[in-house]
């Protein structure tokens, strides 16, 4: 196995950001403010020849109430895992399991934070499905390694040629 | 913070993103970008605003169409529309 030099910055980080995030309200803003980022790639901006077929993902942790667990939202470095569901899945089967937003006006109306239709109503093509992380997540090397790999995947396999995400 | 990990990955796999949020920070130096005057939530607006989150979709959509080089569309100074 090789040294992976991210994960050793990230796991030497991890003890002085656990105590800030014990901290009572938490600090978020030292444990976020300081967590090791990982060299960006160099891109140019990309093209699209050809009609879209756009995939949407949204971090706004928002799962299948009648087939999917919620979230953790009580771990401290938060959670790292993702789902996937049906693009045409009922607004009454979505929550959002991420306490750090209002959920209310999301609950009332999950285009705020997950816009099916708006994005149809544009006239491009929709994936089948819908993908979700949750924005709150310390494990940036869970999330590295797994769980962006696996969307990345899904987004391949849902034959998308662009993407449409919504950070919360 | 982490949408940008999500997008630095789709980009490197050859899919173009735009990214509608409301927190510049974040979200600076990423290929496509449109920031919202609503809070952090309501991306697309409010509760049952149907022609505004059509219009900011299609914001989106025309940057993934249309954009040449990165950008930043920053729609936060819009008008509320009257309706």
């Amino acid at each position: 196995m090789e040294r992976d030099r991210y994960l050793e910055q990230w796991a030497a980080w991890l003890p002085a950001a656990l105590v800030w995030l014990a901290q009572d309200p938490p600090n978020y803003r030292d444990s976020e403010g300081t967590i090791p980022k990982p060299a960006r790639p160099v891109l140019g901006i990309q093209r699209v020849d050809g009609p879209l077929r756009v995939a949407l993902l949204s971090s706004s942790a928002a799962y299948d109430t009648a087939t999917q667990p919620a979230y953790n939202e009580h771990c401290v470095i938060g959670d790292s895992s993702w789902r996937v569901f049906p693009y045409d899945l009922p607004d009454e089967r979505i929550d959002f399991a991420h306490e750090h937003f209002d959920r209310a006006p999301a609950r009332r109306d999950p285009e705020l934070v997950l816009p099916r239709r708006a994005l149809r109503a544009t006239g491009v093509e929709t994936t089948a499905h819908a993908i979700s992380w949750s924005g709150y997540s310390m494990d940036w090397p869970g999330l590295l390694h797994q769980t962006i790999p696996q969307m990345v995947a899904q987004v391949k396999a849902d034959n998308a040629n662009a993407a449409l995400l919504v950070p919360v | 913070m982490t949408a940008g990990l999500v997008v630095d990955a789709l980009e490197t796999a050859g899919i173009p993103t735009v990214v509608v949020g409301n927190q510049r920070v974040p979200l600076k130096g990423l290929p496509r970008v449109i920031l919202t005057r609503y809070e952090r939530g309501k991306n697309f607006g409010e509760p049952g605003d149907i022609g505004e989150h059509e219009h900011i979709a299609a914001a989106a959509v025309d940057l993934l169409r249309n954009a040449t080089e990165p950008t930043l569309l920053d729609l936060r100074a819009e008008a509320t529309p009257v309706r």
